[in-house]
């Protein structure tokens, strides 16, 4: 099995770059990595290779996406898997810049080599598990998608198979989606009959051999010593300041280099424009 | 395929462009919808009435671009184990031959889905 990755950032700081080029080190000979920069709210990220017009590949989206005003509050998507469809690899990683490990990426990454989930992704869980998720509000599915098969996730650290990369944009075309990415990817992945595991954490997609590895997550006990949600926000990678990850051998999110966290005032807009993307992004 | 219906395997990727991402699907048309799932397993990631789909035949053989609520998805019911390279004469005749069967295959498709229509 091959695997290659996109690293996605709308910030391409010097502190980012060091952070991709750890992560290139790390991991190498488990997978290859490509720096994607999205510099704006728009859906056509900067790519060190040719891909598909987003517009076509993920047209209904795309629409929703350019009335949502921008890919930022759950249209990332558009963003991602046209992008993914131009590489070759079996597996294929997104990792967004605000992710980090407390450890050498290798030893993150090897685990799942021979792994074959079509997605593997963090904090899954049922919506009957997670009723008070704020974006179910909008979100939608096709009628014959049962409310109990239906599924959330964060996904700023995911891996996904080829075929899933190829389903999810045939999905999507159906109008009757609706919603974050952060729903309609598993929720349409299940019923595709994809084979869909969490990374770790303690949720009902975890395999036994994974509980309580790879991050803390949510979970309906609450939030407490959480290494991967939407908050706390840590302003300093794990290769500048090592002492703030206490707990080894786990992903963080996020991690926000001189870039606001993230809220729908900030949408991501760095601290300081010096060299740095200026318009809402990608994360989240 | 079905006497009234359509039954088949394609290959099929999003978009109104060819590309390599393509890959085999289930293919039913029946009881008013066009139904996609993936050809290796058993789930569905597509079902939507037939009033909401348009198609756009190309003049590749044996595909159709097919318009969900004006999303496209290109399809083509060419044999995915049919040879496709060499330059013997052989070879060719493979080629043609696939190419008549795939455009039959796109036809009964368009039938199947003009009669779920009506």
């Amino acid at each position: 099995m091959t695997a290659a990755g996109i690293f996605f950032t709308h910030v391409r700081s010097p502190r980012v770059r060091r952070h991709f080029r750890r992560l290139v080190a790390e991991s190498r000979g488990h997978v290859t990595w490509h720096f994607i920069f999205n510099p704006d709210a728009g859906a056509r990220p900067k790519a060190p290779f040719a891909y598909d017009d987003p517009a076509d590949v993920m047209a209904g989206r795309y629409r929703a996406m350019e009335r949502n005003g921008g890919v930022q509050g759950g249209f990332l998507d558009t963003a991602v898997f046209p992008v993914l469809r131009a590489l070759r690899a079996d597996h294929l990683w997104v990792m967004e810049y605000d992710v980090d490990f407390a450890g050498r990426w290798g030893d993150l990454f090897a685990p799942f080599a021979d792994n074959d989930a079509d997605l593997l992704t963090t904090t899954l869980t049922y919506r009957s598990q997670f009723p008070d998720w704020t974006h179910w509000g909008r979100s939608a599915a096709p009628p014959w998608v049962a409310e109990d098969r239906m599924v959330r996730g964060l996904h700023p650290l995911m891996r996904l198979s080829r075929e899933l990369v190829n389903w999810y944009p045939v999905a999507m075309a159906d109008a009757a989606w609706g919603g974050h990415y952060e729903f309609t990817l598993p929720t349409s992945a299940l019923a595709a009959g994809a084979r869909i595991e969490d990374l770790g954490g303690d949720g009902p997609f975890t395999p036994p051999e994974r509980r309580g590895h790879t991050y803390v997550g949510r979970t309906a006990a609450g939030t407490r010593d959480v290494t991967f949600g939407f908050r706390p926000v840590r302003p300093r990678y794990f290769h500048e300041a090592p002492e703030q990850f206490d707990r080894p051998g786990l992903v963080y999110h996020p991690v926000k280099p001189g870039v606001r966290a993230w809220s729908k005032a900030s949408k991501n807009r760095p601290l300081r424009p010096r060299g740095q993307g200026r318009t809402p992004g990608s994360s989240r | 395929m079905t006497g009234s219906g359509f039954d088949g395997r394609a290959r099929l990727a999003s978009g109104s462009a060819p590309t390599s991402s393509a890959i085999a699907y289930r293919v039913t048309v029946a009881e008013g919808s066009l139904r996609l799932g993936p050809a290796a397993t058993d789930g569905v990631v597509l079902d939507v009435p037939l009033s909401r789909v348009r198609t756009r035949p190309l003049g590749r053989a044996g595909s159709v671009v097919v318009e969900i609520d004006n999303s496209p998805l290109l399809l083509n019911f060419s044999d995915p184990a049919a040879p496709g390279g060499g330059a013997g004469t052989a070879a060719r005749a493979r080629r043609v031959v696939d190419a008549v069967r795939a455009r039959r295959r796109r036809l009964r498709f368009l039938k199947a889905l003009d009669g779920g229509r009506s």
